[in-house]
């Protein structure tokens, strides 16, 4: 007897003991490949969450940005470095802490400034210089507007807001300098209220002035009118001084202190002047609906995995039986809740950054009032990320787990079980015809049995559409394969076509069993019978040997077709079904 | 069907260690009266380049018995050895790390993983061993030209035959020095020629050192094993060198050593 005690192959060297993340990383990106609607489903499932966490980031990022220190300074200061005003609550002797950032006195009184010393306030203010500074006076004066027998409540700003901006508002558009003097300009809250719009007069404080433009301001009051400094409207208003250039030093702070008046620099308000809002808890709230929203993909995305899971058992018992171990198998599972899980979270964290943003914009269009920053949250965008990932792989462990305790030997005898026939293109299975059972015998001179497309992931071919080509996991490849379908020539299933090889005749009917077949007065027997009339024997089977050792499918003498060629499926009721040779070399 | 021939002037190569060993095992599924006896005291010893074959009908403990050899299962009492390691008491983890460095299955409805190319398929027990991807296919594209498909490590299993397949899982099963295949009913789902094909090839595998058992209903595949095991209700009561007329293994009535 001939033997040799060689080794059956090259023993690589390096080998590690344990699969590398690069094979997990292609079984799982395969597998993904193969379920395309399940893998969109999980994706989907980790994506909305996630998407919904990062959008309300997004937005409330964005109202966070225009409520803030920064839209609060702006609020304040508008365009100013320095603002220049009357003391709160000033009891002639108290100063400004050194940060310089509020109006009121360090020792904060709560008694309200006595008139008369405000009466001294405005005195000194309107001899107010501040060296290196420009200032520009703002008066301020509140008025009562009659209109259409409602009482209205507004406040007129008299300043050159083109020379410097004194608070949050935008320009009335086409407008180049300040309303005339008989021309206000109008908040666009107050013009929706009271349909105020350009061009229409309004009578205040007894005289008429036209609408020349409407501004966004910030906030409330609703009704402010602006108008050119100067104007009677403000005549006896408040008066501050707004100011761009160089910050004044405390001790001139405290000076001016003396005086009753105050002086705010634009650059320290943010810092201390504006009460920090309870940004720790609002970020806690939203990262617990996040964390929420993940605990609830999680068990969703967990039953889509454990289906994912159980389709894969075969494999994974596969894999166990070729020797992956528990933990490979687990990580096969856990590697497509990680790589689906990535890809959900960056996607719903796109898509819910854009969600936010189209809302912000939305928002903005749709206001009356100055329009609120639009600011994304990147860090809270990546901690949705985070919650995503992990909630996939969360999901996607616990199936993990049960699928890798599995009995291998189970697994591979239910895969056993569960296999079925599958289809391959003719020109693929090789000289020979390749496996019987595969629908490829019947490419032409064969009509396709009922039961073909449900054989395997099949697509119908385009050449023949009685024929199936199997779905393939790599798109080019399956491209590929359905030209070379198309380019093979359909048959008439009765008559004409080139001759069919397979191997042997035995397995071929055999093979077709599984599945429903044409009962012995159903209409497809009654029409392939009538077609072609002849009687499948093991006599006459229809084959004859060819060169290459195969055997060529010889078309049966037809009624219908005379001395055409053609073909049939099945045998007449009655017959065997592999021609009586059933059992020659076939497995029982 | 005609008996294979084998190079009768082929130098023997003496025997040097067991390479599957069965000693005395038994494998009982369930207890008390529910108990069912798949194999009873069965002691087989494979050794390298030995073909046996296993027959006996449906039931009979055949596949108990392969899944026992390849450590897919534990048997209840006896002991089974793989290249002189006993597998009982085993983790699985180390079972598994057995099956990858020691034996290879081949099963009747091929089993491969469809989403792997033929290389890639072979070279999954490499790589799962941690050898690098590169260094793996190097050792599949061996194993695969051994197989005779050197051209078509690139397809995917479905753009392949029957035939085809199932050498693909041969060159997967014996990849990296592995020097036990278990089969199971290999040719079940092939016509009669390409079975002979992929018994052709078994078969020249156990010439080259490759020590095989192979699980069959047929006796003309079993003809091309060196010995025959014939199992009934888990008892083994027949074992021979290929006789000359392999039909007679599965006719009916009492066995040589039947008891």
């Amino acid at each position: 007897m001939h033997r040799h005690a060689q080794p059956t192959g090259t023993l690589p060297a390096g080998r590690k003991g344990h699969a590398s993340v690069r094979l997990i990383t292609r079984l799982a990106r395969r597998d993904i490949a193969r379920h395309r609607a399940r893998a969109v489903l999980v994706i989907l499932l980790i994506a909305l969450p996630v998407a919904m966490v990062s959008g309300l980031c997004t937005i409330w990022s964005s109202d966070q940005a225009s409520i803030g220190s920064a839209a609060a300074t702006e609020q304040t200061f508008g365009d100013a470095d320095v603002v220049v005003g009357p003391i709160d609550s000033w009891d002639g002797k108290c100063h400004q802490e050194e940060h310089l950032a509020s109006t009121a006195c360090k020792e904060a009184g709560t008694k309200e400034t006595p008139a008369a010393d405000l009466k001294r306030q405005q005195q000194a203010l309107a001899s107010v210089r501040l060296p290196g500074v420009t200032l520009e006076p703002v008066r301020t004066a509140s008025t009562t507007v009659n209109w259409r027998g409602l009482q209205v409540d507004a406040v007129i700003v008299a300043a050159d807001q083109f020379k410097l901006r004194t608070t949050q508002m935008t320009l009335p558009k086409g407008a180049t300098a300040m309303p005339g003097a008989d021309e206000i300009w109008i908040s666009a809250e107050a013009a929706q209220r009271y349909d105020w719009g350009v061009g229409r007069t309004i009578r205040i404080n007894g005289a008429d002035y036209k609408v020349a433009g409407i501004s966004r301001a910030g906030s409330s009051p609703p009704v402010q009118i602006w108008v050119a400094p100067g104007s009677p409207l403000a005549a006896g208003g408040d008066l501050t001084w707004f100011g761009t250039g160089r910050v004044p030093s405390f001790a001139q702070a405290v000076a001016l202190n003396r005086q009753g008046l105050a002086v705010m620099v634009q650059r320290n308000y943010a810092e201390w002047g504006v009460g920090g809002g309870d940004n720790a808890s609002t970020v806690a709230a939203t990262f617990g609906v996040g964390a929420l929203a993940a605990l609830v993909t999680a068990t969703i995305a967990g039953a889509a995995f454990a289906i994912g899971a159980r389709q894969q058992r075969r494999t994974l018992a596969l894999l166990g039986a070729t020797g992956a171990d528990r933990r490979v198998l687990r990580r096969l599972v856990t590697g497509q809740g990680v790589l689906l899980g990535c890809i959900g979270a960056v996607l719903g964290a796109a898509l819910g950054v854009a969600y936010g943003v189209g809302i912000m914009f939305w928002r903005n269009a749709e206001t009356t009032t100055y329009p609120d920053a639009i600011e994304v949250s990147w860090a809270m965008s990546a901690g949705a990320i985070v919650i995503g990932v992990i909630a996939a792989t969360v999901a996607a462990w616990v199936p993990a787990r049960a699928v890798a305790k599995q009995d291998v030997l189970a697994g591979v005898r239910s895969a056993e079980t569960a296999s079925r026939p599958r289809a391959v293109p003719v020109d693929r299975a090789g000289p020979g015809g390749g496996r019987d059972r595969h629908r490829d015998v019947g490419s032409g001179a064969l009509p396709a049995s009922p039961h073909t497309p449900r054989a395997g992931r099949t697509h119908r071919s385009p050449g023949d559409p009685r024929r199936y080509v199997p779905l393939h996991p790599d798109r080019r490849m399956h491209r590929a394969a359905l030209r070379r379908d198309r380019d093979q020539p359909a048959l008439d299933p009765r008559c004409g076509g080139p001759a069919l090889r397979r191997r042997t005749p035995v397995a071929t009917f055999r093979a077709a069993g599984p599945g429903p077949q044409p009962g012995p007065g159903s209409r497809l027997r009654r029409r392939l019978d009538g077609r072609d009339g002849a009687v499948l024997s093991g006599a006459d089977d229809g084959r004859r040997p060819v060169p290459d050792g195969s055997e060529e499918l010889r078309p049966f003498p037809s009624r219908t077709c005379g001395d055409r060629r053609c073909g049939r499926l099945f045998p007449a009721p009655g017959e065997p079904r592999d021609g009586g040779k059933r059992g020659e070399g076939g497995r029982e | 069907m005609t008996a294979p021939t084998r190079a009768a002037d082929a130098p023997a190569v003496p025997s040097s260690r067991t390479v599957l060993g069965l000693d005395h095992v038994s494998r009982v599924y369930g207890s008390g009266e529910q108990a069912v006896h798949a194999l009873r005291d069965v002691s087989i010893d494979v050794e390298p380049g030995t073909f046996l074959s296993v027959m006996g009908p449906s039931g009979s403990g055949k596949s108990t018995l392969l899944g026992l050899a390849g450590g897919l299962d534990q048997p209840s009492e006896g002991v089974v050895s793989v290249c002189g390691q006993s597998l009982n008491g085993l983790s699985r983890d180390d079972l598994a790390r057995i099956r990858r460095r020691q034996l290879g299955f081949i099963f009747q409805d091929f089993n491969l993983v469809s989403t792997l190319t033929a290389l890639e398929n072979i070279a999954l027990p490499l790589e799962l061993d941690g050898v690098g991807a590169r260094q793996a296919r190097v050792v599949a594209a061996e194993a695969l030209e051994r197989i005779g498909l050197p051209e078509l490590g690139d397809r995917f299993i479905e753009e392949m035959s029957g035939g085809q397949q199932q050498r693909v899982a041969i060159g997967r099963a014996i990849v990296g020095d592995r020097r036990l295949l278990l089969a199971d009913e290999p040719t079940g789902a092939l016509d009669s020629a390409t079975g002979d094909e992929v018994m052709a090839l078994i078969r020249q595998l156990a010439d080259e050192g490759v020590a095989v058992v192979l699980v069959t209903h047929e006796a003309r595949h079993a003809a091309w094993a060196d010995r025959v095991v014939f199992l009934r209700d888990g008892r083994l009561v027949d074992e021979s060198a290929v006789v000359s007329d392999p039909m007679s293994l599965l006719a009916d009535g009492p066995r040589r050593g039947d008891w």
